[in-house]
């Protein structure tokens, strides 16, 4: 059964990685799906990156379905997942290569533009766009395609040296761009999966008090990460909010309520952010 | 505690095929039980595409979307129940699906679908306990958004005797909110604040730390010792700051605390969970009072 993916889509809107996924999904619907290939698409329409890389995985080990769109939708998921470009860039290298359908390559050529043009290798990039764009037959990632290398033209006026006929092509498309596309095909920034460094306080502490002291907190967060998480979130207001976790902290481990059990077997009990700020954010 | 366990008026026909002895739904219960519910969900979905039974279809996409309401993935549960009616075999968990859907309004703090799915579930058509559960729910729901008459009339619609829930209302009607602009200004005075809100201990701590530093800074400054004097202003505006915030905090714990407990009384422990013994897949939910 094909579902209609146009409608669930909704909900990911403004969310590049997913644009051409979705257009994926009906180049996929095209060639009937199976029950792993259709679970596969639906975790990656949920943005449920590791669990839709694990059901790739497993049905690439199993043999069974489509190997090629279990590799590119495997690689999608790592892309969204944002793994190293680095690592990414030659899966989608290895299915372009070793494809033998069309369409899955033009959509692995795209994914790969875009990581070439997130690294700033804007020659590559529009190799690989161009590759997409006359390859596919599919509506949508060609207007993505063209609307990429619209964008990245402006980007890299050098590029458009060489490329006359490319851009004569690109301006015959151009009458059906949509102002969400522009979007959807804009430079793709890399993923902030890093947590934010703590501020030279905290660093402070951790690095020269903390030791001497030993660990007692006896708060899930300790208070070096309370005061972590409230400076990130709150700025200023992190030190008046610190000052009442200290004054607090005796009463909330006298109470003993939400125990935490630490991998190091201690005990600790729970005094989340959350439950001092809720009011905040209701302001 | 008094616990019955009432199961929900069901069910369809029995449907045991192939692919429901197969391991996949058995893996699936498996990790629900564990609470693995992030994966459980998955095999529950997996199960879903393989058999071709439209019941079976739906009751595994029930189960799934149980499964990611527990993991706190409301938007996959509400998908999960869009899928479960759209394969056509829903009929046989008409219940369940208007229970699931409410429960998933809920989390996603939409109050208006949450309210139309309890008032379906609280229809004289339904069991009693079925009611039960959907008008302290809705009764739950409604104090949370302030509106105690609404509470007090969903109890009072409820047939079970629900003295003590309307009981733990009047208490809460009755009582007072502390206000947290109040509290922030007897925070001027160190530890005033806290006591306020009923937190003495805490008062005081904070009290002695303030004085300890306004000593300190009144001495420094006497001997002249500037340096100290910085350093020990720097701490002591710390404390004095957490004394007027620790005001407005302890006050909005205190209302929430307050509108927790009589959520609490009004909801009286009650839960719901798939049943555990059921092999084949049927969806079966369990209510606990």
């Amino acid at each position: 059964m094909v579902r209609p993916i146009i409608n669930r889509s909704t909900i990911l809107r403004n969310k590049n990685i997913l644009a051409i996924s979705i257009t994926g999904m009906f180049f996929f619907s095209a060639y009937g799906q199976t029950g792993s290939l259709e679970l596969a698409t639906g975790l990656l329409e949920q943005q449920e990156w590791e669990l839709c890389r694990r059901e790739c995985k497993r049905a690439l080990l199993s043999g069974t379905g489509p190997t090629e769109q279990f590799q590119l939708i495997g690689a999608l998921a790592s892309n969204g997942e944002g793994m190293d470009p680095a690592l990414i860039a030659p899966q989608f290298q290895l299915i372009i290569a070793t494809n033998n359908t069309p369409e899955v390559s033009a959509i692995a050529s795209y994914k790969l533009g875009r990581l070439h043009w997130q690294t700033d290798q804007p020659k590559a990039a529009l190799d690989a766009f161009a590759f997409s764009f006359q390859t596919t037959t599919n509506k949508e990632l060609f207007l993505h395609s063209a609307c990429s290398m619209f964008l990245l033209f402006g980007d890299h006026r050098s590029l458009k040296k060489n490329n006359k006929d490319l851009i004569s092509q690109i301006n015959t498309s151009r009458s059906q761009w949509y102002r969400a596309l522009f979007n959807d095909c804009a430079k793709p920034v890399p993923h902030a999966t890093q947590p934010q460094k703590p501020n030279w306080v905290i660093r402070f502490y951790r690095s020269q008090i903390s030791p001497a002291i030993g660990s007692r907190c006896v708060l899930e967060p300790s208070c070096s990460e309370y005061f972590h998480q409230a400076y990130c979130k709150h700025g200023a207001a992190s030190i008046p909010m610190i000052a009442d976790r200290l004054c607090r902290e005796p009463n909330v481990s006298h109470e003993k309520k939400d125990p935490v059990v630490m991998p190091s077997g201690q005990i600790r009990y729970g005094d989340p952010l959350e439950n001092h700020d809720f009011w905040m954010k209701k302001q | 505690m008094n616990k019955k366990h009432l199961l929900l008026p069901l069910i369809g026909t029995l449907l045991a095929s192939a692919a429901a002895d197969g391991p996949t739904f058995r893996l699936a219960q498996e990790l629900l039980n564990e609470k693995s519910y992030d994966l459980s969900a998955v095999e529950f979905r997996r199960f879903a595409m393989e058999t071709e039974q439209p019941a079976e279809q739906a009751a595994a996409y029930l189960y799934s979307s149980y499964a990611y309401l527990q993991s706190g993935e409301s938007g996959n549960a509400g998908e999960m129940l869009d899928r479960a009616e759209d394969t056509g075999g829903g009929a046989p968990y008409q219940t369940e699906h208007s229970l699931l859907s409410a429960e998933t309004a809920q989390s996603k703090h939409d109050n208006g679908a949450a309210f139309y799915f309890y008032d379906l579930l609280a229809e004289p058509d339904q069991a009693e306990d079925v009611q039960t559960f959907a008008r302290r729910r809705a009764a739950a729901l409604h104090l949370n958004a302030g509106n105690i008459a609404a509470s007090r009339l969903q109890l009072e619609r409820s047939p079970a005797d629900e003295t003590r829930s309307l009981q733990a209302l009047e208490v809460y009607a009755n009582g007072k909110d502390k206000s947290p602009v109040t509290g922030g200004l007897w925070g001027l005075i160190p530890g005033a604040g806290y006591w306020y809100s009923g937190e003495i201990a805490n008062g005081f701590r904070n009290l002695i730390l303030n004085s300890l530093f306004i000593f300190g800074m009144v001495h420094t400054a006497s001997e002249d010792q500037w340096g100290a004097f910085a350093a020990i202003s720097f701490f002591e505006i710390t404390w004095y700051s957490g004394s007027i915030y620790g005001g407005v905090d302890s006050a909005q714990r205190y209302n929430k605390d307050r509108l927790n407990t009589a959520s609490q009384a009004i909801e009286s422990d009650m839960s719901y969970r798939p049943e555990p013994e059921i092999v084949v897949p049927i969806f079966k939910l369990n209510i606990e009072f």
